[in-house]
């Protein structure tokens, strides 16, 4: 039975090997694009919080809490579906990097201001003492140490996203996991194809973590106990 | 050293609130040109608050500040940054940024504050590491540095900075005594040098020694401010520096 099992799904992965490397490749650039514009979006919020005139703050914030207070499906799903009515068209790759990009920033944004906040209050003064501007200190003080100290915050982001990237399958992205029902509807055999499914974001999973450590190690503050 | 001229640090009936707390109530002083000013008093007296307030770190409830006969007070954010320069505050601990090298933590505000070019800037840091004995040091980084080291360097850039007058909160308090001696050294070193300075410290050979005037605040207030001599003739000064020459 084990055999027979494992001979299946190794003649699986070979008849599906196309669809597969596809599938985990655009699995990848949803993860990787959503993170990237994610991150970019969470320095832009996290600089508006700390710095802006209040309406910006207040914007900023309400972002942040609609895209956290909502299920990311329902945004990728009203980016696809809701959108065009307001005059938008994006293709469903399109939409799935734009949701995943908007959800991952507010998160990201989250995982930097907890981190700000875990600064101590004196360093602040100092660099205030000195003559910085708010905007040099942030650049130079604040954000440098802010992103070290939010790595672990954002390896667990990057890996959720990963994971979420799937749900651009509802909206009929070839990603992984579409790849997977693919085969399923084809082949006949969920067990083994949902199971190299599983397998596959299993790896990816474990590629993010040691990469996000190598940034870790490599960023570290020598000396610098990390509490 | 007595002061002459115009005052380099004059405060006029500062009060301090954090919310609800009145922690600064009604302080005046001055600061003359070379002077030194060393704050004592009890934990909780607002000693902190008060070197905190006077480059506005913390927001004064009322009161005037004036710099050089400018007013810090009621300066806007442009002239206030200006302002702040000019005055080498020096808290107790978290004095240097941890995520950059010694030298680097000085020439930050060298090349973004003063417009030095990066390597006039590198050189002043240099000499000024250099003189309080931690040129060897420069590209460590703060965690790699003892307690006195890193206050040391914390002292260096604000020197470096070349400021009107030093804020010191008690920059020798949270080190071991090896480290304490080592900056009480430079302490000595920068006092001899002429610089003006409002200093809190419980250092009672330094105060002594070194104060032009001595401030004994309790409460939010001054109650006690003299010269070193005279100031011990206070009851209450001398019972509070023979309880921390106890400790
Ligand atoms: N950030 C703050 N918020 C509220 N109260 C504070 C804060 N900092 C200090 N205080 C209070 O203000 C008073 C004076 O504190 P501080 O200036 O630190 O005194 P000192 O330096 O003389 O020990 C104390 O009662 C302290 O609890
Ligand atoms: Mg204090």
């Amino acid at each position: 039975m084990y055999d027979a099992n494992t001979e299946s799904i190794v003649s699986i992965v070979g008849a599906y090997s196309g669809l597969l490397a596809r599938g985990v490749g655009m699995t990848l650039v949803l993860t990787l694009l959503g993170f990237t514009a994610g991150f970019a979006i969470a320095l832009l919020l996290t600089v508006t919080r700390y710095m802006a005139p209040r309406p910006a703050r207040i914007l900023a914030q309400a972002y942040i809490d609609l895209f956290r207070g909502t299920p990311m499906l329902v945004q990728l799903l009203f980016i696809f579906f809701a959108l065009p009515s307001l005059g938008v068209q994006l293709s469903a790759f399109q939409s799935a990097a734009v949701a995943l990009g908007l959800n991952s920033g507010a998160y990201q944004a989250e995982i930097l201001r907890v981190a700000i906040k875990g600064l101590p209050e004196e360093e602040l003064h100092v660099a205030e003492s000195l003559g910085l501007t708010g905007w040099q200190t942030m650049r130079h003080v604040v954000l440098p140490q802010a992103v070290r100290a939010s790595l672990p915050g954002l390896t667990n982001e990057a890996v959720m996203l990963l994971k979420d990237s799937s749900l651009a399958s509802v909206i009929g992205v070839m990603e992984l996991t579409r790849a997977g029902e693919y085969m399923v509807s084809t082949s006949f055999k969920a067990l083994q194809s949902l199971g190299i499914v599983a397998l596959v974001y299993l790896v990816l999973s474990a590629i993010f973590y040691k990469a996000f450590r190598a940034v870790e190690r490599r960023t570290a503050i020598p000396g610098f106990q990390n509490l | 050293m007595q002061a002459m001229g115009r005052p380099v640090l004059e405060v006029r009936d500062l009060h301090v609130h954090y919310k609800g707390h009145h922690a600064v109530r009604g302080v005046s002083l001055t600061v003359g040109d070379g002077e030194r000013l060393v704050v004592m008093g009890p934990s909780g007296a607002g000693k902190s608050t008060l070197v905190k307030a006077i480059p506005r770190l913390v927001e004064p409830t009322s009161g005037t500040i004036l710099l050089e006969g400018e007013c810090v007070s009621c300066a806007d954010r442009k002239t206030l940054r200006r302002l702040r320069a000019r005055m080498g505050y020096v808290p107790q601990s978290y004095s240097l940024f941890p995520h950059l090298r010694v030298i680097d933590n000085i020439v930050l505000p060298l090349v973004r504050v003063h417009k030095l070019p990066k390597k006039a800037a590198v050189e002043r840091a240099m000499r000024h590491l250099e003189m309080l004995g931690i040129g060897g040091l420069a590209s460590r980084y703060p965690a790699q540095l003892s307690g006195g080291q890193r206050q040391r360097a914390a002292l260096a850039r604000a020197l470096a900075l070349d400021p009107a007058i030093l804020l010191l909160d008690e920059p020798t308090s949270a080190l071991d005594p090896e480290s304490r001696s080592s900056v009480v050294d430079a302490l000595y070193r920068i006092a001899r040098s002429g610089r003006s300075m409002l200093i809190v410290t419980h250092e009672a050979d330094f105060a002594l020694q070194v104060a032009d005037r001595l401030v004994f605040m309790e409460e939010g207030r001054i109650v006690v401010m003299a010269p070193p001599g005279e100031a011990l003739r206070h009851e209450r000064v001398k019972q509070f520096l023979s309880s921390i020459l106890e400790n």
